[in-house]
Order: C-alpha cells, then structure tokens, then sequence
C-alpha cells in the first residue's frame, strides 16, 4: 500500500439489510485499490458489516434513513468512517461478551461489537449537536 | 443464499452457500426451524460453501445448537473455510461445537 492518501471513497445507503451486499462491494473495491492484504480485507469488511449492522438494525427504528461510509488509506492506515442521523450508539460501551460461559448461558447479544473492535485497531464514536452519529474505526494495514 | 437440505438417516444436513450476513442469517435460521418442527434432532450444518459470516451466522448456528441440545440431540459443523473458522475461534464458538474437515464425517459421527 502506498504511502499517500487514497480516496476517500464515498457510498450511501438506506437502512435496508438488503444493501449489506452493495457495502461489501464497496469495502471490497476500497480495500482491493488500498492493496490490503486478503485477510485484512476480509477482518475490514466483517467490521463494516457489524457496525452497518447496527446502524440499519437500530439507528432509526421504523423509519427511513440514511447510512454513509466514508473510507480512504493513508500512511499504512486504513480509515472507515459510518455516519447516520439516528439515535445514539456507541459501540464502544457494550461489554465484551463472556466467551467462556458454558452453552446455556452464552450470550447471543454483545458479538458483533466484539468481533468490530478485535478486527479494527481503533473504533472511535462522536456524536455533534447536530445529531449525526459519527463512529470511526482504523486498522494499520502495512 | 442458497441453501440445500439433506436428510441422511436420522440426520438433517443444511448446506448454506455464499455469505451469511444479518440479512441471510434468517434463511439459515428458518432451516434450522423447520428441521426442529419436523423432529429432527441431530443436525449438521455443512460451512464448506460458505465463505463468509457475520456475528448473525453465529447467532444461528449457536440458537441451533441450543435447540438441538434441548431436543437431546446435537447440532455438528462441518467444512468450516480458514477464515470463517478464525470467525469462530476469535468470538469463542470452537469449544462449542464438533467440526468435522467435510459433512459425510461430520454426519457419520451420529
């Protein structure tokens, strides 16, 4: 991957679990023109794809909205950002599930977060006054 | 996602294909129901075309097992590829479950 910023890169998407498919496309694509490796592209776009998750699971309840990603590789980093316009989330204050419960008490909730902030280096959430929901996610890829 | 159903003997083999994500997870899910309503008990879920998935194929696969433990059987994995089985192994699911290499071992071990 070279130095010098590459992109960003921009898609936009409704809060439809359908366009799940067109944000593994474009983290795909990104990933393929930023020459991560196969394996960092795949822990890239499962991160995406739990916290895309979210947002078009939650964010906005029984209403229209909008999802945006923004990403780009600069300086042997990778940088996503998904920006929405719905209720708060932050990621980051969901506990680590308890991954040595025994079967009947493994926790099915608290998962995709994890696997998010164990494939990315840095998950990062901000929301400003004017209600956009900001959450930043980075992964050093060389 | 395509998604075949076997039955082998006493056992149901369901062979997803493709990507499991929040929005392919149901199929899978809805698999795994109608095999319980049909009184299966041992199951087998072939991963070997499986290239992806997400928290919700665990969520799946482990509300599968959970069924089929209640049911006094057992839900087998079978043809996990390397990096879905990293998937398992990093959110802790291996200890849970039998993985077999392909699923005629997988089913053979009922």
């Amino acid at each position: 991957m070279k130095d010098e910023k590459i992109g960003p890169f921009e898609l936009t998407v409704d809060n439809d679990l359908a366009r799940l498919a067109d944000i593994a496309e474009f983290i795909q694509d990104v990933t393929q023109r930023c020459g991560l490796s196969d394996m960092d592209s795949f822990q890239v776009r499962l991160a995406v794809d739990e916290a895309s998750t979210n947002v078009i699971s939650y964010a906005y309840g029984n209403q229209i909205g909008e999802l945006a990603i923004h990403c780009w590789c600069e300086g042997g980093v990778f940088v996503v950002e998904l920006l929405d316009q719905g209720e708060p989330f932050d990621p980051t204050t969901i506990p680590a599930p308890d991954l040595e419960a025994d079967l009947m008490t493994r926790p099915i909730g608290g998962l995709g977060v994890y696997l998010m902030r164990q494939f990315m280096d840095e998950v990062r959430y901000t929301r400003n006054d004017a209600g956009v929901n900001r959450l930043i996610m980075t992964k050093r890829v060389r | 996602m395509e998604l075949t159903q076997t039955k082998i003997g006493a056992v149901q083999v369901i062979a997803p294909a493709g990507e499991i994500d929040a929005s392919s997870a149901p199929q899978l899910e809805k698999s795994l129901k109608a095999a319980f309503d049909a009184g299966a008990a041992q199951l087998v879920v072939d991963m070997s075309k499986v290239s992806y998935t997400s928290s919700a194929g665990l969520r799946a696969v482990l509300w599968g097992l959970k069924q089929s433990r209640a049911q006094k059987g057992d839900l087998r994995l079978a043809g996990l590829q390397p990096q879905v089985k990293e998937v398992f192994d990093l959110a802790g699911f291996l200890p849970l479950f039998q993985v077999f290499s392909n699923a005629d071992l997988a089913v053979s071990s009922f």
